[in-house]
């Protein structure tokens, strides 16, 4: 592990401690508050001081360390949570999250960061009157009494631990300092007694600056948990060996403590006995009992209080409060319920999970040939657990977009309050998966609609009185799935879009004539174009014109597309339109000139037999139960010519001769697709067909069939947005021969 | 499957500063014409066992291949080189080449009429593309190598199947 890695751990980790703080934050914003609210904020900033503290972080430590004495008071109930404290407090969120991001030499040099911090901290000056309060308990020493063949505290409770430390001999180069640990130890606590041992070190001819050849033992005088000591080494712990004793060990772990460590026993005792930790007693008395191999259980032990633990019996393991740290440490991550994982790894395992599915599929086939009833029914089974594994798999990389709205209410509380608005955020379908590509683009469209939407979209209190809406502005924000299809929409109950606005700025800027005949969706999506803005002035917050041809890029980018709805008075809808990709899809598997395609299934309204049916008038148009339903011909549209002579030998059948009629629905619209062949039903995973095949319309990605064959997955909408381009090429006559 | 580390540095001396170094080149033949590959960019070869066309597509590109699970698209190299399509037969082989541009990293499959072998060719022995002649657009050529009397054209496979000018080919076509 170098540096920077565990600097990387020490960002993801901050950040998600700021997170989790926001969110504490945003709900005692809403009026819940509670004791375990107060506890999980001051942790979080009290484990950001920390872990700043290790590497040296003073800028965010001395900051932090006020925030967090704040809290605690909080936390102590002397002070209460108000308003007031709450805003200032989402300030130094945002200031802690901003040093974190620089460097302490960073910090120095930025005269505004600087400035920020003694705002801030001033601004926090009325709650943290007693500051000292904290540190001074830490601080006060406690004269430590002697009792039977141990240290401990007799009414405080101030304990004292006594600390191994044999740091991996690559801490230095790993950018630790020793010293630095050390230092924190003493904002834990008051160390009695150090000790260095210097045997490791070598004769100059094989002295090495960047190794670390000093261990220490430490006395440590500290009402600290076990697990905040611990905390201490948190970034060394993989290769270093760390043991910590409380005092109320028993002198059995002080032994095997002392065997343990490479250096002279004798020796290692007089440090122990010189930390206070031991007494000589004590250990003469227990290497006696040693000696004798004595396995009677220790009285005096058995007396001890072992923080609040029942002692055991049994000398080597409950007993014993040293731990092993990396196991504590996965205990801990276990609890969240959550890992990290590179996504890369991720990636790899998808794509050796679809392997797997494609190479079952092509075993399923071979067994069918055999006629063996007993090996079909194994290959079920395994087709069974297989199909299992792959769902399993691709739902690892989906991710509910809640998180992503969860973030908007902070932006949509500082943006209300900036420009004296009530509004109201709602969030619909939380719970609704994207990939987890898609959920991390998705973020900067979405704060520029919703800033837009506040800004433009949402009147003012007084005009929403005026106009007799309630005066409580509704920002909406909304996820569900529609016709294969992810839908994200942002809605709000505002003024609407302007339309004789938008339409004067268009001409102005001269996007559009004078006297062009627009449909409103049309006039809407004219708000896409860089650097158009209705606004009459700028405000730093919009207006600006740059950000709606962002959201359009974007969402472009994610193969989706927007619509725009809104009513004059009413409000607005803007509804981001993204597809499914790399999940997996239920398609409906058809063939039209030997091509395999696949028609997602959440698109299909029916299936019937087009030789039922007439065209109506010599149009590729069929009357359906009274209404008129449009179709197209898959062979036409893709220009397909049967290629395999071996399908065409299959296929008596003609080319122009249309069997069947596949119904779907896009939107509100209902076609019809004309295909050769209805191979049923079929869950497939979406490959997408990379770079070179963007530009193709109709085809949203390709797809493998059980015996290996490709094909490819239709985009509905885009499939007939073809045809009515297709249309009007024919109508005009500009068709293009195609070569 | 896994990535093959690609020297690129190696790949520029040979190109800007002609130090003596011997690069390894896959050759190939298309149409009875001789042509090399760095074999840093070569993955695999397989057998042709069919192709799916991909509607719509111009003729440069024959379809899309199933690679072990992979959709991997494959470029009739002779078309794209501007001669007549390649005419498929029982030894046609498809040869798998990865390229990491700048941009992204893109696997492709090219349709040969036979595969070869590996040679070792020493920078100083690659001569520059001639300006014309080689009825070859002039920057498809890293150079021209000969090889037991024969020439082997070095083709430069990232402007050849720069998979950005191949989208804007396909998109030009679909318009």
């Amino acid at each position: 592990m170098s540096l920077d890695d565990v600097l990387q751990t020490f960002y993801v980790e901050a950040q998600e401690h700021l997170e989790s703080m926001e969110n504490v934050l945003l709900k005692m914003d809403e009026g819940e508050c509670d004791n375990d609210m107060l506890n999980d904020i001051f942790r979080s900033a009290h484990t950001i001081k920390g872990s700043a503290g290790i590497f040296g972080l003073d800028h965010i430590v001395s900051f932090t360390h006020v925030v967090e004495n704040v809290l605690d008071r909080a936390r102590d109930n002397e002070i209460k949570i108000e308003k007031n404290l709450i805003d200032v407090m989402f300030k130094c969120r945002d200031h802690m999250q901003n040093l974190v991001a620089v460097t302490l030499d960073e910090f120095n040099g930025q005269a505004e960061l600087q400035k920020n911090d003694g705002d801030l901290l001033a601004a926090l000056a009325p709650w943290a009157s007693a500051d000292s309060k904290q540190t001074q308990a830490k601080t006060s020493t406690v004269t430590a009494s002697q009792n039977d063949n141990k240290l401990t505290d007799e009414g405080d409770n101030n304990k004292l631990w006594h600390i191994s430390l044999r740091l991996s001999t690559d801490c230095l180069r790993n950018g630790m300092d020793p010293l630095s640990f050390i230092k924190f130890l003493s904002s834990l606590g008051k160390i009695k007694h150090i000790e260095t041992i210097i045997d490791a070190f070598p004769d100059s001819a094989h002295f090495d600056a960047e190794t670390l050849y000093l261990a220490y033992e430490i006395a440590l005088q500290s009402d600290a948990s076990l697990e905040e000591i611990e905390n201490t080494f948190m970034f060394v712990q993989d290769d270093s060996d760390i043991t910590i004793l409380s005092a109320s060990a028993k002198v059995d772990d002080y032994l095997a403590l002392i065997d343990k460590r490479p250096e002279d026993n004798q020796r290692l005792a007089d440090i122990l006995v010189n930390c206070g930790s031991l007494t000589r007693d004590a250990l003469e008395q227990g290497l006696i009992s040693q000696n004798k191999k004595n396995s009677t259980p220790d009285k005096q032990a058995a007396t001890d209080k072992l923080a609040g633990q029942a002692v055991e019996q049994d000398k080597t393991s409950e007993s014993t409060v040293s731990i092993d740290l990396t196991k504590q440490n996965k205990n801990k991550s276990s609890e969240g319920k959550q890992i990290r994982i590179d996504s890369n790894r991720l990636d790899h395992l998808i794509n050796l999970i679809g392997e797997l599915v494609i190479n079952q599929q092509r075993i399923e086939l071979l067994s069918k040939d055999t006629k063996n009833p007993a090996l079909t029914e194994a290959v079920d089974d395994f087709d069974n657990f297989t199909n299992q594994i792959r769902d399993a798999a691709l739902s690892l990389r989906m991710v509910p977009i809640g998180a992503t709205f969860q973030r908007f209410k902070r932006l949509v509380r500082d943006t209300a309050q900036a420009l004296g608005k009530d509004v109201e955020l709602i969030i619909e379908g939380a719970d609704t998966e994207l990939d987890r590509l898609m959920v991390e683009k998705l973020g900067d469209p979405l704060t520029h609609i919703v800033r837009n939407a506040m800004d433009h979209g949402l009147e003012s209190i007084e005009a929403r009185q005026a106009a007799g809406k309630n005066i409580k502005g509704q920002l909406k924000l909304a996820a569900y799935h529609e016709g294969g299809h992810i839908i994200i929409a942002i809605s709000d109950d505002g003024n609407g879009i302007d339309k004789v606005r938008v339409r004067e700025k268009a001409i102005e800027k001269g996007l559009i004539n004078p006297d062009a005949q627009l449909s409103d969706n049309e006039l809407f999506h004219l708000i896409f174009h860089p650097g158009f803005s209705t606004a009459t002035e700028v405000t730093n917050l919009s207006g600006r014109g740059v950000g709606m041809d962002v959201v359009k890029r974007n969402v472009e980018a994610l193969q989706g597309s927007i619509d725009i709805s809104s009513q004059t008075g009413v409000g607005s809808e803007f509804k981001i339109r993204l597809p499914l990709t790399l999940a997996i899809i239920d398609g409906f598997h058809v063939e039209a000139s030997g091509t395999h395609f696949i028609i997602p299934q959440a698109t299909i309204i029916e299936c019937i037999n087009l030789a039922n049916h007439q065209d109506i008038k010599g149009r590729h148009c069929i009357n359906l139960r009274g209404d008129m339903i449009p179709y197209l011909k898959m062979s036409e549209i893709f220009k397909l010519t049967p290629s395999h002579p071996q399908t065409l030998a299959n296929n008596k059948i003609p080319s122009s001769v249309k069997r069947e009629l596949v119904i779907v629905k896009f939107g509100n619209d209902v076609a019809g697709i004309a295909v050769d062949r209805l191979n049923g039903e079929i869950q497939t995973v979406v490959k997408p067909l990379g770079p070179i095949f963007k530009a193709l319309k109709g085809i949203g990605g390709s797809s493998l069939l059980g015996n290996g064959e490709i094909a490819f997955i239709l985009d509905i909408p885009q499939l007939i947005e073809l045809a009515i381009a297709n249309e009007i090429v024919n109508k005009t006559g500009k068709s293009k021969n195609s070569e | 499957m896994n990535n093959m580390p690609i020297n690129r540095q190696e790949h520029d001396n040979s190109e800007d500063t002609m130090v003596d170094k011997t690069s390894q080149f896959l050759t190939f033949t298309i149409a009875g014409e001789h042509f090399g590959m760095d074999l840093h960019q070569t993955r695999e070869i397989i057998e042709y066992a069919g192709i799916t066309k991909v509607p719509l597509m111009p003729k440069f590109i024959s379809g899309v291949i199933n690679l072990r699970g992979e959709v991997v698209p494959v470029i009739d190299l002779s078309v794209r080189l501007g001669r007549k399509p390649i005419t498929i037969h029982k030894r046609t082989c498809v040869i798998v080449i990865e390229l990491h541009t700048s941009e992204q990293y893109c696997v492709l499959g090219l349709l040969a009429d036979a595969v070869n072998e590996v040679i070792d060719i020493s920078a100083s022995d690659i001569e520059e593309a001639p300006a014309f002649g080689a009825k070859i657009r002039a920057e498809f050529i890293q150079g021209i190598a000969k090889k037991d009397g024969e020439f082997i054209v070095l083709l430069d496979a990232e402007k050849t199947l720069s998979p950005r000018e191949l989208a804007h080919l396909v998109e030009a076509e679909l318009q």
